[in-house]
């Protein structure tokens, strides 16, 4: 039983002039059409089930899109309780990376028990942000205010990040990671997975390791991106996407940009492992602001056209949902995620792994898994090398 | 994309933190330390390798369904097992 999420087969091949990867997908990527035919209650029902691993991205994506269409809006209130549990699932695929794929990179076991734990903490937080089960629903009623119990729940995820992944409280990790020196001081000094793996990268000279000229996808209207999306090559598109003829990147790496430890590091591995533990600081900030409705949590805006797109960032990149109603049915219904980016076979992890050094095999093979590990696909892959 | 799979637990190794999974006719070994108090009968979401949570019967066959109109699961079945040639990297153990 593989995986019907499909998966990357990935191969970098010595030539005369340096090392060539191919990069071949059989992600689903148009599985969402299945949702054609069907009215929009049925389809915000059966999406978060069937793309189950970022749920919450998925329906966020799915239920902007539709009221789009529908030319409504959420509440201020259902749009800031929306983008915290967004925040409380980013948080969790991220440690899923750090408690689990982190420790292998350094030869350490797995903190499997830390990672269940932040499973059960994160389906509380989950549970009392969303208590009816309808918060990405089109008539979303969740309770007004703050979640109950839900402090204590962030405390004990703040008790947990702390111990477990920072070494010290997430929000002075944030001020530090604004000034290289003090970074480095915590990576040498503090004792976690975390800060072992990026202290690590700083005493093998690979902190710098995978730099490339792939921009990050550009800010793009709702109107660009709706055109491309509908346009008659949109199969294409949703597998392959470039902009303006070029590949691009978004990930965590291109949200935090451009972070100071770039100047001293550049935009390689180790700066692109920090972006991933800022994402979680961050995640956690959102939450504990409260989810009365944040300023980040803009509405989009209303056509009624019957045509929406819908828009989050989820944990690994921007997550793009385009629905067509027409006579209460959805006619069309299309997902741009970001793998599709940043695995493309001409994208950024493709021409990270082409500038790798020249190294014996099992060096390669360690440094181009650090590096699909830092930029996250999601899905499972093999690498040959 | 981003697919989790839902699955039968048919058997528990409980020294090991493993279960034995059914999907069809499909058998494969799966760990269990992320859940707790998993039970043989239980239906799990299974993703790369762990199982994430356990679900209703209910809502396992809904997604089983979804799954099987989007044709993923005949394929899958089709195509299984299929092992491969090249050496899988850390996150192909995910």
């Amino acid at each position: 039983m593989s995986d019907p999420g499909g998966s990357l087969d990935i191969q970098l091949t010595p030539s005369s002039g340096g090392l060539v990867c191919t990069i071949a997908s059989t992600r689903p990527v148009a599985a969402a059409s299945a949702f054609v035919g069907r009215t929009p209650q049925e389809t915000t029902a059966r999406l978060p089930l069937l793309f189950s691993i970022c749920a919450r991205a998925q329906a966020g994506a799915c239920a902007a899109a539709f009221e789009q269409a529908f030319g409504g809006v959420a509440s201020p209130i259902i749009r800031g309780r929306r983008e915290a549990a967004i925040a409380a699932e980013t948080i969790r695929e991220h440690l899923w990376r750090i408690l689990l794929d982190w420790p292998a990179i350094l030869d350490e076991p797995p903190s499997r028990e830390d990672m269940a734990a932040v499973l059960a903490l994160s389906n509380r937080i989950l549970a009392r942000l969303d208590p009816a089960g309808d918060l990405f629903g089109l008539d979303a009623s969740s309770a007004a205010g703050q979640a109950p119990g839900l402090d204590v729940l962030l405390a004990d995820l703040t008790d947990l990040l702390t111990c477990k992944v920072f070494g010290i409280a997430p929000e002075h990790w944030l001020q530090l990671i604004g000034d290289p020196a003090s970074f480095e001081r915590w990576c040498r000094k503090a004792e976690t997975v975390a800060a072992r793996l990026l202290r690590s990268l700083l005493e093998s000279g690979e902190a710098s390791l995978g730099q490339t000229p792939i921009a990050a996808l550009p800010t793009v209207s709702d109107e660009d991106l709706l055109a491309r999306m509908m346009a008659p090559d949109w199969a294409e598109f949703v597998a392959r996407p470039t902009w303006q003829g070029q590949p691009r990147e978004t990930s965590p790496f291109t949200r935090v940009y451009p972070l100071p430890l770039i100047e001293v590091y550049g935009a390689g591995l180790l700066v692109r492992l920090a972006a991933q533990l800022t994402e979680v600081a961050t995640g956690l900030r959102l939450l504990s602001r409260g989810t009365a409705g944040s300023a980040a949590a803009q509405p989009t805006v209303a056509s009624g056209t019957g045509i929406g797109l819908g828009r989050v960032f989820a944990a690994r990149g921007l997550l793009a949902h385009l629905v067509r109603v027409e006579d209460g049915r959805v006619r069309d219904y299309r997902v741009l995620a970001p793998t599709e980016w940043n695995f493309h076979p001409r994208g950024v992890v493709a021409r990270a792994l082409e500038g790798l050094p020249p190294s014996p095999e099992a060096q390669l093979r360690r440094q181009a898994e650090l590096l699909i590990t830092a930029i996250d696909p999601c899905v499972a892959f093999t690498l040959t090398c | 994309m981003c697919l989790a799979i839902p699955a039968r637990i048919t058997s528990i190794d409980v020294a090991a933190d493993t279960a034995k999974v059914a999907l069809g006719p499909v058998c494969k070994e799966i760990s269990l330390a992320l859940i707790e108090d998993a039970a043989v009968g239980d239906y799990v979401l299974v993703h790369v390798g762990y199982a994430l949570n356990k679900i209703s019967e209910e809502e396992a066959q809904r997604t089983l369904e979804i799954i099987a109109e989007m044709g993923l699961l005949e394929e899958e079945l089709e195509l299984e097992p299929g092992p491969t040639s090249s050496v899988e990297g850390t996150g192909g153990q995910r």
